[in-house]
């Protein structure tokens, strides 16, 4: 492989250590861990506060916090679960791995990253404030309207509104900076010879994400600016009675929220064909198809948005249009499975735990996807919308599809990461817990979903209760289960059999001929690729 | 430093600046659209 020099980093050998190491850090693989190790706390953050709501939900009547508390940690959990753990992890995985699978040296706008991750810990301290303020008599706790912010009741809300409110600007700038750098790693900073067709999946799953995030975060922004100022500064546009329109509040705030359901998903949709390739020891199938797939996808998460309040209203063709583009989508991500699984057809597999993960995780979000399906439909909708089919539903999307398959790419990465093998028994049994602890969770939460049990409500009919005690017992489960998780990376990090540098015997891509760990400065020297 | 490098670096500098504008100005866009509606 012939190579072509490109920046010399002797420079910048030496780094800082302790602290200012990680505060000053401008190495993409520093800023990855970073963003990594910040989603994991998040993460087991934004799970207790569930577990607090599953203790309140184990059996009818109110037993351990009062209703607007319980509204509080269902609100704060979404949001942490979402800015705070998902998209800071999809976002480490980009430090980490684009630079490598592209045979870049580094992100192309390595400070703009540093200060990009240094926004996310005030954002989560904004987050969280309001409940320790509380305590001391300060405020009346955090945002309690869910993370959709729905006006009036977030008009009308406390200082957690507030809190929330500058906690999302902040998230949102952060991505903002992330995407862009991303999108000019990848169209500035690819080695010779990578064209854009010949780029990782992942690298395509990152370039829309970062797209849909430019293109939708500052709307988002605008609506919380806009809430702002109806709290505090006397305008009236999401209150009718000052001629404002709060089903306005819903069109904007769903033009971020749904392609944010992508954005959370595309980069798990770059990484998981890479992990079913290698463990199936042949080529992925159907690369242009699923490039092709992506951007339809891409495409059409703009335009489907308001699916997500079929009921607050609207005229027919409106409905049936959003209805039909909705399910439109169901065509290029049928093309993704089927490539998914052709992957695998007669593949020499084998089932470590990164393949156990993804397989797991196309059969789960399959079903995540399936029961989407149902809630696109208008008619159906009617009776779906606000019962807990839907938090069902969206926990399949977004646990099983964004989270599980997180932590198939944690797996499949981390020897390549720290130079160590995790421990593959512990990992096989992380996965197990998991998968079923995580289906007990939900499959009652169909049931009782299509039965009429509302969602967000601490208190429910009596019919409702066994189904929700299996759903509390099985979420303790998952919630504890995570531990496992978290020590089989400590355990990974400290030590453990030293990984070969391509780690997996049908590993394919760039990151894979570096050593593991790779030196703090990789490719240095830029490969050629032919 | 090269003049390669430099090259790539001042384009680095100018997608990020397009698209740092596209966000900023559909930040702004975002608030202005809904008097119309």
């Amino acid at each position: 492989m012939s190579t072509t020099t490109v920046a010399n980093h002797e420079e910048h050998q030496d780094h800082p250590t302790g602290i200012m190491r990680w505060l000053t850090t401008t190495n993409h693989k520093d800023i990855g861990t970073m963003y990594l190790t910040f989603s994991l706390v998040m993460f087991l953050v934004g799970g207790s506060m569930i577990l607090g709501i599953r203790a309140e939900l184990f059996k009818p009547g109110l037993q351990l916090m009062n209703p607007d508390f319980f509204n509080q940690l269902i609100g704060v959990h979404a949001l942490i679960m979402i800015f705070a753990a998902l998209m800071p992890a999809a976002t480490g995985f980009a430090n980490w791995m684009i630079p490598l699978q592209i045979g870049a040296p580094d992100m192309a706008l390595p400070r703009l990253n540093n200060w990009g991750f240094w926004l996310l810990p005030p954002s989560a301290i904004l987050l969280t404030l309001p409940f320790t303020l509380a305590l001391f008599g300060i405020g009346d706790g955090a945002l309690a309207t869910g993370w959709t912010f729905y006006p009036p009741l977030s008009v009308q809300g406390g200082i957690g509104v507030d809190f929330a409110i500058f906690a999302v600007h902040l998230l949102g700038i952060s991505s903002v900076m992330g995407s862009i750098n991303i999108i000019v790693t990848l169209f500035n900073m690819r080695a010779p010879g990578m064209t854009l067709m010949k780029m990782p999946m992942f690298a395509w799953g990152w370039l829309i994400t970062a797209f849909l995030l430019v293109a939708t975060i500052p709307v988002l922004a605008g609506a919380v600016t806009m809430l702002l100022t109806d709290r505090h500064f006397g305008t009236h546009f999401f209150d009718a009675a000052g001629g404002g329109d709060p089903i306005m509040f819903q069109h904007l705030f769903w033009f971020f929220g749904h392609p944010e359901v992508y954005i959370l998903l595309l980069p798990v949709w770059g990484f998981i064909p890479q992990i079913l390739q290698t463990f199936s020891r042949k080529p992925m199938y159907g690369y242009k198809a699923q490039v092709y797939s992506l951007w339809a996808i891409g495409a059409l998460a703009v335009v489907v948005w308001a699916h997500h309040f079929f009921t607050a209203g609207m005229p027919v063709p409106a409905l049936l249009y959003f209805m039909y583009s909705t399910m439109a989508i169901s065509l290029p991500l049928a093309v993704l499975f089927f490539c998914w699984i052709k992957t695998m057809w007669k593949g020499s597999m084998s089932f470590e735990t990164p393949m156990l993960f993804a397989v797991g995780w196309i059969i789960l979000f399959g079903i995540g996807g399936l029961t989407g399906l149902v809630l696109a439909d208008v008619a159906a909708d009617a009776q779906y919308h606000n019962s807990y089919f839907v938090v069902a539903h969206f926990h399949y999307t977004l646990f099983a599809g964004g989270i599980m398959g997180i932590m198939a790419g944690v797996y499949y990465w981390l020897p390549k990461m720290t130079g160590n093998m995790y421990d593959e028994k512990l990992g096989k049994w992380h996965f197990w817990l998991t998968a079923i602890s995580f289906n007990l969770t939900f499959i009652p939460q169909f049931f009782v979903g299509l039965a009429g049990m509302p969602r967000r409500i601490p208190d429910y009919a009596l019919q409702f209760a066994e189904f929700n005690m299996i759903s509390s017992i099985s979420a303790f489960a998952l919630g504890f289960s995570q531990l496992l998780f978290v020590y089989v990376i400590i355990k990974c990090v400290k030590g453990g059999k030293k990984a070969t540098d391509r780690v997996w015997e049908g590993a394919e891509g760039l990151e894979w001929t570096l050593s593991s760990p790779p030196p703090y400065h990789s490719f240095t020297e830029q490969p050629t690729i032919k | 430093m090269e003049d390669k490098e430099l090259a790539r670096r001042r384009r680095n500098i100018k997608i990020a600046l397009i698209f740092g504008v596209i966000a900023i100005g559909w930040y702004v866009l975002s608030m202005f659209t809904i008097w119309n509606l």
